[in-house]
């Protein structure tokens, strides 16, 4: 019992002291802000603003500049862009952060499996992510997207199966990296099961690194789904997602500028908010590369 | 060095059919078929059936799969399902469009990004280091279509200065050259900053300070050259795989480039067109792949050592 008392303080010690240094980091700080306001948009959409008028069609307010009663304007449909944007962020930001969960879990299983037993499987998973590295990421997800058929779920899929790869590298490397430290030559030599230096030794080391290139990947998958909407290859309209509504926003865009903007910003914003957040963790938690 | 580079170009061919088989897989799990792609929903099933049969369509997937790479082997790029075109015509009257711009994204993006972070990570904490770094941090985030879309707003809309779309002349590359460019440069400059602030802090640096080097000196020989071998990498995958910004950037502007080419087939289910194009895109990006390995020999000679014994 006592062990794992003390276990669990260190831990927290840790979580504690990265928060200190993050803390210090006033870009980091306003980019968690910015993200605390975006996801505040996307939980409570329904509560801003009905989805019905996200999606309600109204020719006779088709094309309104921003005014009092549509503060973003309407869209060519007549749809009030506020709700269009502030309901979209919820298909953005969950894109983003469900691909790089499941990339994570699944390549980090087999980048674990790769790191710790090594050999024949692990030379097999390595050439294959070798192969699917040659093909260009956007162009496998448009072929993943174009066999399955185009939607939010499909593209989810598409999305993920090519950031796998990514993740598969950076879990191996890592947990190479940590296998060969002495603590673990240590605690073999202590007998300890493999169970436990997995869990006790290796996986709490291995961490911070990974926590850091999961912070990178929301943005970067975020905008890869967005940019596979935009060419149509992925969410579909009516739905409000911003990429798609970029896309209706290119052939308005000499009368109705504002189209572009209010979407374009957002999906700018909300990237630029998750890299000042994962460019401050890796700050905080890497010392050692501290900028 | 030579056994090697062979060695790393013959490791090409199994990498390229690992490849072919699964987009050839991907592209098969499709639902339809390219007879009723071809003659369209009004025609007859009979109709279907023998075109598909005329193409090969109805024998067994593996037995479509040898029989294209033994065409592909005899320099058969197959014949397009949608315009029935040769599919070489198409695709290196299309090349040079997408070459152009992705060369010139490529050039420009490692001058301004390679540059902007020697230069930030030797004036660590300065304006310039301020600036550069959130400028690149700003870059990284804006989407291409999103800023693309802008700058034709800005330039071609409004101010009507460069055309913004389709290829006329020189001017129409501007545009989407800089959207490739502002993206690109970012995530060099981001690179390079951090690899030189490692390299800068190593006691070698300190070493050649106290030999009194000059600061050029240092910078360029000694922790340029420890800095650059990650950022070749970078530049090297965002080199090698220039169709995966065209397809967006050349949608964006309405290009008819490989892009556009590409993602057409794709959207129509176009097997052959896609197979090719992927297998000239795969070997593009591996052979960029062998000469950035080539140039780490080159730059690093504890790893020329390696790789010549």
């Amino acid at each position: 019992m006592k062990s794992t008392f003390t276990k669990k303080k260190r831990r927290g010690e840790r979580a504690g002291e990265t928060w200190k240094l993050f803390k210090k980091n006033k870009a980091a700080m306003v980019g968690l802000c910015v993200l605390f306001i975006f996801v505040f948009f996307a939980v409570f959409a329904d509560v801003i603003i009905p989805y019905s008028k996200a999606i309600t069609q109204n020719s006779a307010d088709r094309l309104m500049a921003p005014c009092a009663s549509h503060w973003f304007g309407t869209d060519e449909f007549g749809r009030d862009m506020f709700a269009r944007v502030v309901h979209g962020s919820r298909r953005s930001l969950s894109l983003g952060v469900g691909t790089t969960l499941i990339s994570l879990l699944i390549g980090g299983f087999i980048g674990a499996c790769c790191g710790l037993y090594g050999s024949k499987f692990d030379s097999v998973v390595m050439r294959l992510c070798d192969v699917l590295n040659c093909v260009p990421g956007l162009l496998f997800a448009l072929a993943v997207v174009a066999a399955l058929g185009s939607s939010m779920q499909n593209l989810l899929i598409a999305v993920t199966v090519i950031s796998i790869p990514g993740f598969i590298r950076i879990v191996r490397s890592v947990i190479l990296s940590i296998v060969e430290q002495e603590y673990i030559y240590a605690a073999r030599a202590c007998d300890s099961s493999n169970w436990v230096i997995i869990t006790r030794h290796i996986l709490p080391n291995a961490m911070g690194p990974i926590i850091v290139q999961a912070s990178m990947s929301v943005a970067s998958m975020m905008l890869t789904a967005a940019g596979l909407s935009f060419i149509g290859m992925g969410v579909q309209p009516p739905t409000p997602e911003w990429g798609v509504m970029l896309s209706t926003a290119r052939e308005y865009m000499s009368k109705a500028p504002y189209l572009l903007a209010f979407p374009g910003i957002a999906i700018a914003l909300s990237a630029l908010s998750l890299n000042l957040v994962g460019d401050g963790l890796r700050d905080a938690l890497d010392p050692k590369l501290k900028a | 060095m030579l056994k090697y580079t062979i060695k790393r170009l013959l490791l090409i061919i199994p990498t390229l059919l690992g490849v072919l088989f699964i987009v050839f897989a991907i592209m098969n799990f499709t639902p339809g078929n390219p007879g009723r792609q071809i003659l369209g929903i009004s025609a007859k099933q009979e109709q279907v059936d023998q075109l598909n049969h005329e193409l090969g369509f109805d024998r067994p997937f593996f037995s479509r799969f040898f029989s294209y790479i033994g065409d592909l082997a005899q320099g058969d790029l197959g014949i397009s399902y949608r315009t029935r075109q040769p599919f070489a015509d198409e695709f290196f009257g299309k090349l040079p469009i997408t070459l152009k711009l992705g060369t010139w994204g490529f050039v420009f993006s490692s001058i301004i990004g390679v540059s902007l972070g020697i230069l930030s990570a030797v004036k660590q904490y300065s304006w310039t280091d301020t600036f550069s770094t959130l400028a690149a941090i700003l870059f990284a985030s804006i989407p291409a279509f999103f800023l693309g879309m802008v700058l034709i707003y800005l330039f071609g809309l409004q101010l009507g200065l460069l055309p913004t779309h389709g290829i006329d002349g020189w001017k129409s590359y501007v545009l989407p050259v800089a959207t490739l460019t502002a993206g690109g440069s970012a995530a060099i400059m981001r690179l390079t900053r951090t690899t030189m602030l490692e390299a800068i802090r190593q006691d070698y640096i300190r070493t050649a300070k106290a030999k009194g080097c000059s600061n050029a000196r240092m910078i360029w020989k000694h922790a340029l050259k420890n800095a650059v071998l990650p950022v070749l990498t970078v530049m090297g995958t965002s080199f090698g795989s220039i169709l995966g910004g065209a397809v967006i950037c050349e949608t964006v502007f309405s290009i008819p480039g490989l892009g556009t080419y590409v993602l057409t087939a794709i959207r129509s289910k176009d097997v052959p067109v896609v197979m090719s194009s992927t297998v000239f895109l795969a070997a593009f990006f591996c052979l960029v792949m062998v000469v950035v390995d080539l140039l780490y020999a080159v730059i690093d000679p504890r790893i020329r050592e390696r790789v010549s014994r």
